[in-house]
């Protein structure tokens, strides 16, 4: 029975061109030195993919016994995969979308006074550290505190070069809470960061305060605390919402595929 | 409906090919190599023959010699498809009878589709 289903002339004609480079470069293969051989080998793996993959439509046309049933069904199948392929691609963007967005994200971070500083000096450090503090050392101003990428850090201004300590509580705090501390130097001007250096204990999932004091490395005294800044590690509403949006993500890439599979199946 | 035996050796583009003439309203026989392709056009004589060279058995120039040398089969209109593009190719295929010359990588199939219809209309 003559096969009468029709490919466009402008696709068969790739196909013989196609055909006609993968012959040229094979005959270019024969007479070229090592290192332009590697570059034509690569080019006519290309190609041969390439040609098996465009070339599909037409065993497909010329396998089966009804003329238009194939070519309906190939177009279905051609569709079918690039919308998978399309659908996933714009699934995966969103999660990196995502994924950008979560790591610029820093939870925080509220300055609240909640007391007079004086009144409110993390008893541990001045059991470990000192008696008293001093109260004619300068007290340092935290600006940002807060937690990024599961890193804790603390930034503000104080005495250039001076040394600091960072008290942060869990707020409320129970009888098992223990405060945990983190030290950092001020630069030249001024400035400081502190960071908890990696592979240090971590701040579980709640609200915290965090006060900051200068700490005098020669007579092991310390300055008033700042007055306490509210933090959480807690997940926003934002990092919850995307969090669960980032699962659902992957069920509908995995539905996507699954359909897909079934629609390639139910047609052959 | 004009008959057509079209000889090549690359199953990809004897599929490609004889789905495009069959679309175009020919009937098309194929074979996918010189020997078998010389056979076929004895046993069938076709109007026209779509022939590559380079092939296994025996080559397209082989066949056209055959071909010239059969005083029932020279009359038939033979239109090279060839990878092979140098001047030289093109005129040993001329010489041996073919109507025409086609060079795969210059060849738009919708101009050889329509050659091979020009070509029956003068027979």
């Amino acid at each position: 029975m003559q096969q009468t289903q029709t490919l466009s002339s402008r696709f068969t004609t790739l196909i013989l061109h196609t055909s006609a480079y993968i012959n040229s470069r094979k005959n270019e293969l024969l007479t070229t030195h090592a290192l332009k051989a590697f570059w034509i080998v690569i080019l006519l793996i290309a190609a041969e993919i390439f040609l098996a993959v465009i070339s599909i439509p037409v065993y497909l046309a010329s396998s089966k016994a009804s003329t238009s049933d194939a070519t309906a069904q190939y177009k279905l199948r051609r569709v079918v995969t690039m919308s998978l392929l399309m659908g996933l691609f714009i699934i995966w963007l969103i999660k990196l979308i995502i994924i950008i967005a979560l790591s610029f994200q820093q939870k925080n971070l509220s300055i609240k006074q909640t007391q007079e500083a004086s009144q409110w000096q993390p008893a541990t450090i001045q059991h470990v550290l000192s008696s008293a503090p001093d109260k004619n050392l300068s007290v340092p101003t935290l600006t940002a505190v807060g937690e990024r990428n599961g890193i804790f850090n603390a930034s503000g201004k104080a005495i250039p070069s001076s040394w600091l300590v960072i008290t942060v509580m869990k707020d409320p705090a129970t009888a098992n809470d223990h405060p945990k501390m983190y030290m950092g130097q001020a630069d030249a001007q001024g400035n400081f960061t502190v960071s908890q250096d990696a592979g240090a204990f971590d701040l579980p999932d709640s609200n915290y305060l965090a006060s900051a004091q200068t700490y005098n490395t020669q007579s092991l005294i310390t300055s008033l605390a700042s007055p306490w800044a509210k933090f959480s590690t807690s997940p926003t509403f934002w990092e919850q919402f995307l969090g669960q949006f980032d699962r659902w993500l992957n069920i509908l890439a995995l539905l996507v595929i699954l359909l897909a599979l079934g629609v390639t199946v139910l047609t052959l | 409906m004009s008959k057509i035996i079209l000889v090549e050796d690359e199953q990809i583009l004897l599929k490609a090919l004889s789905i495009q003439l069959l679309s175009a309203g020919f009937e098309v026989l194929t074979a996918n190599n010189g020997e078998a392709g010389l056979e076929l056009i004895k046993k069938e004589k076709p109007d026209i023959v779509l022939l590559d060279i380079l092939m296994p058995k025996m080559t397209g120039f082989e066949v056209l010699e055959h071909l010239k040398k059969d005083e029932h089969l020279k009359k038939i209109p033979v239109i090279v498809l060839s990878n092979q593009g140098s001047e030289a190719e093109k005129q040993k295929g001329l010489d041996l009878g073919a109507a025409d010359y086609y060079v795969k990588s210059d060849t738009d199939l919708s101009d050889l589709t329509n050659k091979v219809k020009a070509v029956l209309e003068k027979k």
